[in-house]
């Protein structure tokens, strides 16, 4: 005797209704004609085009085939009635633990030193570079690979 | 004084912005991730659609929010940044199911000048840095270490200035990015480069190409193996590698979203402006692209972000419209159109005006805002309510009454369900399969109308009919013993409970009979000198089943009567007052106080507080519900009692803090209610209304209720008027013909119920409509519309034109009155004095209305103040006048009577960019700027000097985080004189993001409590991420930052009442007060929204 209240008013949809729906336009029980008077000859238009170029034997090829992660997802999902919107309300989080607050060495702050500084520096290090090459040498050899290794750390 | 204030949403964020899919929550689960501008939304895709897990407000508007997985994780990390330069990442801890912070930073510079077209936050693909795009001419670095750590940033100089859009390449050695620029000639390229970490530095990149598409604005980046990237312009796209360049032409649009679909990247979604949602392939063959296809699959709203989900189901994120889930459908339905909507998400963005009304004249607000942009414009009615979830629902005409009956005195559900017609009764009952089916219950008399039903003791069922009354075996269903009316008298009204049985029949009789095992007794009889309109002997005393009291509503004098039972003493007499008959009385009992109410046939509702040992009735209080009788019933839900009072406008009643509640029920019209608690439907009521029975459960109290009404248009601004019952509008219609578009201004005239247009007034070509009012002249008592308009012409900077337009609601339509050209913009239209102030560009203008010889009327100007940059926003107040200037913050004008003239009182100096004002009280008045941030400032009238006179002091600071377009007086709530909250004066915001709030002007005491509140609060609850709440509500705009005074976060002092016991008793001890007081302070301000 009585059904499932989605059920029901889906089958007491009038057909201009469901239309629209399906074009995305609908979501009110309240319709002006106006709507459908501007909205419908640009779909049409487009489609009209797209169908010119051979569209819609491309369109079976390209619109199958959505790829999935778990097949069962949305497997059980009706759509809903357009004029009842959604009733999504999760709950609000309030974190009261103490691990809102990351490891002391992940809060990230940019250097300090201005570009063109760095780039001066920079400049002066490569200029400096060949003279240094001879005391380099002169230095324990792990201490220089230690240092290479350092800068391969990051993939580049 | 109203300069301490209490800021609280009543409407959360819904615009849409962002949104992201992983597996976040688990390396099995996939989710969907949504940014509403300062909270995001997890989700859970399951087979039943999208599941909610949690709302995760942020200290920060969202300005990036990315989902990726370093090396060597198993699930994905968030990375979020905030329009103030603090990022965060998170990570979900399933075992406690918390947010944890991995990492978190400012990334702001001290110097630098903020991007103008949004900030950019993109992670390398393969987690070796992200990156930054915050100020022009920078580009941000934060490098990952090889364990996924991040570590110092560091900036880069980027070369390209206009910056539009900034992507990691795939598949690249070095990470390398793609740059949309435009140079200072307006075209536009791409470029790629390099980023050297050693050397903190770019390196040209592989490829580069220019003079690209002029409306280029969106880079996709293609990943492996083709890799490349896809650059959307609005009558091209483009894809571009280091060895391959493909274009196809599009039919000019402007793509706002794009959605990748396969993990390959050879398919895209791409939403454009008018909601048109296309799918772009890019055909291949070995690797190698071969060409590009665009094929438009249908419409959707207008997306700002697209997120494919999983098996061809689509989620449509919007600013503009309702946000959406769709599905793909391998096949075009019958409007060719590949999209199935599935879901609809309310958004109530951009709230760009609103008014408060109380439509159903009952004291509670309503608001209804201009929402939604372009082809999903609306109106939306905001109010605060109950809804009824209907679970199932028949039609059936003519119900008289309904009662539900167990099928045995244990049993914890309802079995039956008896329904009452003008001349017959069937019975409904659940069978096997959870469906309602007709039955028969053998003992009833079907035959006649149902006065009255119950369950009775010893398994046995009441049925009283005009004749008799009927006791029935629940179990055999057979009638075991009846008690008739005395020939000639019928029985006019009658009440059971579980053992006793009081009916009235014509003449005055009143009978009380008990119920036994198998028999009713008739104990005594009474008989009264009028004739009994309503009775009742709900249980309320400590015996659930006996009732030791009996109330009598009567007929001719008007009264109410409390009986003793079972003996039949009247005890007290009440007359009611007035010339309504009672027409529904209820006992009843909320948090250990009892009450007497009492519904009269006018729709008003009386109630008492009984005292049940002496009968004495004291307290009397009268609301108004509706306009019909009333019809009271108890029920319960989530073991809370409520009262339902049906009737044309259903409320429920309940007590909160031991104060009575009314709440509106979102239906239209009830005429019978009663519970219906079966295992199949729990906790449900059976609703008879409009010709439809249906059983619903009952929503959670005090929740906002929204009514869409979609117009296919984008209304601008909006007002009320109460006399002509009529809605009017400013709105933009945009028309696209033959490639043509167009835009049309019209004013509409709307019925104020149905909203339904009534009658359009067209603007003419470049006129918009800026402003409107309702109000009235002095010397005319007729109301009228007034419009202020700008002519817009493509060649001015500002408007040098417009007019005011004066109409008259007549006959349904709208009838020009008057017109009065403007030298400028009318942005705002205010009554005042019985005269028209208007705003006009710089200048504000009083007008008179006058009466011309012939018997017309015309406006005529008056005085004007000139001496603000753009006059945007005007409040009055008696002679005084606050205007918000464009650039100039808030200046205080006054208006002199003698002299004529409109002179400056005194202004803010600071340089606030003004988004709205209003008026607080005679001293203060308020302020919202573009910076998201809301300030009150105070008139120095005890100044010793002029030049401190004439300065408007700052008095309250407050970083919001929402663009507020508009401030209104007001409530959402019905506000009942005789509680605390009904005296704190409330001002309703409404924003872009759709947030609709609450700002409170508290007493000093109250504030000084609740700031120290929410000083404990903040130690308390965490700011997620580590982003801190001081930091998020300091005001905070170009040329300061200060820390917030004189605002209190009411979200964060709500937050209270969801916390444990354990945290409640430490903040509760920290402030020295019980956690009683407490809660029942902080539950008092919920009250206000």
């Amino acid at each position: 005797m009585l059904r499932c209240f989605a059920d029901y008013r889906h089958l007491r949809g009038e057909s201009v209704c469901e239309r629209l729906r399906s074009s995305g336009l609908a979501s009110s029980r309240i319709w002006n004609l106006d709507l459908v008077f501007i909205w419908a000859p640009h779909l049409d238009l487009d489609l009209a085009a797209s169908e010119k170029s051979g569209a819609f034997v491309i369109m079976g090829s390209v619109l199958g085939d959505w790829p999935s992660y778990d097949p069962h997802n949305f497997s059980q999902l009706r759509p809903s009635d357009p004029s009842t919107p959604s009733k999504m309300t999760p709950t609000t989080y309030q974190p009261t633990h103490n691990r809102t607050l990351p490891p002391p060495d992940q809060v990230i702050t940019t250097e300090t030193k201005n570009i063109l500084l760095r780039h001066i520096y920079q400049r002066a290090e490569e200029k400096l570079r060949p003279k240094r090459a001879a005391p380099e040498h002169l230095l324990p050899e792990h201490g220089c690979k230690q240092l290479r290794a350092s800068v391969q750390d990051t993939p580049c | 004084m109203s300069i301490w204030n209490y800021v609280v949403t009543a409407h959360k964020p819904t615009n849409v912005t962002h949104s992201c899919v992983g597996n976040f929550t688990s390396s099995g689960e996939l989710n969907l991730i949504i940014a509403k501008c300062t909270r995001i939304e997890i989700h859970l895709l399951s087979p039943q659609g999208l599941q909610p897990m949690l709302d995760v407000p942020i200290y920060g508007r969202i300005a990036t929010l990315e989902l990726f997985r370093p090396h060597g994780e198993t699930q994905d990390l968030l990375f979020i940044a905030t329009e103030r330069y603090k990022f965060c990442v998170l990570q979900w801890d399933a075992e406690t199911s918390e947010l944890i912070t991995r990492a978190m930073g400012d990334v702001s510079d001290r110097i630098g000048r903020p991007t103008d077209n949004g900030q950019i936050g993109i992670i390398d693909p393969e987690c070796r840095l992200i990156g930054l795009h915050l100020y022009d001419g920078l580009f941000k670095v934060i490098p990952f270490d090889n364990k996924g750590q991040l570590k110092e940033a560091f900036n880069i100089r980027l070369e390209e200035l206009q910056v539009l859009d900034i992507k990691f390449l795939y598949g690249c050695s070095k990470p390398t990015i793609v740059v949309l620029y435009q140079d200072n000639k307006d075209a536009r390229h791409v470029k790629t480069y390099e980023v050297s970490l050693k050397d903190k530095d770019f390196v040209e990149g592989p490829w580069s190409q220019n003079n690209l598409d002029n409306g280029a604005a969106l880079l996709i980046p293609v990943p492996p193996p083709l890799c490349g990237v896809l650059i959307i312009g609005e009558e091209t796209i483009v894809y571009c590698s280091a060895n391959a360049f493909k274009a196809i032409p599009i039919k000019p649009s402007i793509t706002r979203a794009y959605g990748r679909v396969d993990s390959d990247g050879s398919r895209y979604l791409l939403g454009d402006y008018n909601g048109l949602l296309q799918l772009l392939v890019i055909t291949h063959e070995k690797e190698k692209v071969t060409g590009l296809k665009i094929e438009l699959l249908g419409e959707t709203s207008i997306a700002s972000t697209i997120s494919y989900l999983d098996n061809a189901v689509v989620y449509i994120g919007s600013s503009y419209g309702d946000s959406q889930l769709i599905k793909l459908n391998m096949h075009p339905d019958a409007k060719g159109s590949y999209v199935e909507v599935l879901e609809r998400y309310v958004n109530l963005g951009p709230i760009v005006d609103f008014c408060v009304v109380d439509l159903e004249r009952q004291g509670q607000g309503q608001v209804v805002t201009c929402s939604g942009a372009y082809k999903d414009g609306s109106l939306r009615v905001v109010r605060n309510g109950i809804g009824i979830n209907e679970q199932a629902s028949v039609e059936l005409q003519g119900i008289k009454g309904m009662w539900s009956l167990r099928s045995s005195t244990e049993d914890a559900f309802d079995t039956f369900l008896v329904v009452s017609f003008i001349s017959e009764t069937r019975i409904l009952a659940m069978n096997m399969e959870d469906e309602l089916e007709e039955t028969e219950i053998e003992g009833f008399c079907s035959e006649v109308q149902t006065l009255f039903c119950h369950d009775a003791v010893y398994n046995q069922l009441v049925q009283v009919t005009s004749s008799s009354v009927r006791l029935v075996s629940s179990i055999t269903r057979e009638l075991r013993n009846e008690w008739n009316a005395p020939a000639g008298y019928s029985i006019n009204v009658a009440t059971a409970n579980a053992t006793q049985v009081l009916l009235a029949t014509g003449g005055g009789h009143l009978v009380y009979l008990e119920i036994g095992d198998g028999v009713l007794t008739e104990v005594k009889h009474s008989q009264l000198e009028y004739e009994v309109s309503c009775l009742d002997i709900n249980p309320i005393g400590e015996n659930p089943s006996y009732s030791q009291l009996a109330v009598v509503g009567m007929w001719t004098d008007i009264s109410v009567r409390l009986f003793s039972l079972p003996d039949l003493n009247l005890i007290t007499k009440e007359p009611l007052g007035g010339e309504i008959i009672p027409r529904s009385v209820l006992l009843c009992a909320f948090e250990g106080i009892s009450y007497l109410l009492c519904a009269l046939g006018d729709g008003h509702l009386l109630n008492f507080l009984l005292n049940t040992t002496t009968g004495e009735l004291t307290d009397r209080k009268k609301i108004s519900l509706g306009t019909q009788p009333i019809t009271l019933r108890t029920f319960s839900s989530k073991n809370t009692t409520y009262v339902f009072a049906a009737s044309d406008r259903p409320t429920v009643i309940y007590s909160s803090n031991k104060k009575l509640l009314y709440s509106n029920v979102n239906l239209k019209e009830v005429s019978h209610m009663c519970p219906f608690n079966t295992a199949a439907f729990p906790d449900s009521l059976a609703i008879a209304k409009e010709g439809e029975l249906t059983i619903g459960t009952i929503d959670d109290i005090q929740k906002l209720h929204i009514r869409s009404i979609l117009l296919g248009e984008q209304p601008r601004r909006i007002c009320h008027q109460e006399q002509s019952r009529t809605f009017a509008i400013c709105s933009v219609k945009y028309n696209q013909s033959g490639g043509d578009e167009s835009e049309m201004h019209v004013i509409r005239l709307l019925d104020d119920q149905t909203f339904d247009f009534i009658s359009t007034y067209p603007l003419d070509t470049f006129e918009y409509g800026c402003s409107i009012l309702s109000c009235s002249f002095s010397d005319d008592s007729s109301v009228y519309y007034c419009v202020g308009t700008a002519y817009v012409l493509p060649e001015e900077s500002e408007p040098t034109k417009g007019r005011i337009l004066v109409f008259m609601v007549e006959d349904g339509k709208l009838q020009l009155i008057a017109e009065k050209e403007t030298k400028g913009a009318v942005y705002s239209l205010n009554a005042f004095n019985g005269k028209l102030l208007a705003a006009i560009n710089q200048k504000i203008q009083l007008y008179k209305w006058m009466l011309r010889d012939d018997g017309s009327r015309e406006l005529q100007s008056e005085c004007g103040h000139h001496g603000h940059i753009l006059a945007l926003y005007v409040q009055t107040r008696g002679d005084f006048i606050v205007v918000g200037d464009l650039m100039k913050s808030i200046s205080l004008l006054i208006y002199k009577h003698e002299e004529g003239a409109i002179e400056e009182r005194a202004r803010d100096y600071n340089a606030n960019w003004m988004s709205a004002v209003e008026i607080l009280d005679d001293d203060v008045y308020l302020g919202a700027e573009n910076s998201f941030n809301i300030f009150t400032v105070r008139k120095n009238s005890e100044g010793a000097t002029d030049e401190e006179r004439g300065r408007l002091d700052v008095v309250g600071e407050y970083h919001l985080g929402e663009f507020i377009n508009r401030f209104r007086h007001g409530s959402l709530v019905m506000r009942l004189p005789d509680s605390d909250v009904g005296q704190i004066p409330t001002v309703i915001f409404g924003s872009v993001n759709g947030v609709i709030g609450v700002i409170a002007s508290l007493p000093h005491e109250q504030y000084v409590f609740l700031e120290k509140l929410q000083t404990s609060l903040r130690k308390v609850i965490k700011g997620v991420g580590g982003l801190s709440h001081e930091h998020w509500r300091s005001f905070n705009n170009e040329k300061k930052t200060v820390e917030a005074k004189n605002f209190l976060d009411g979200d964060l002092i709500e937050s209270f009442l969801d916390l444990n016991r354990s945290k409640m008793d430490e903040i509760a001890k920290q402030m020295g007060v019980s956690v009683e007081e407490l809660c029942k302070r902080v539950e008092d301000l919920t009250r206000l929204h």
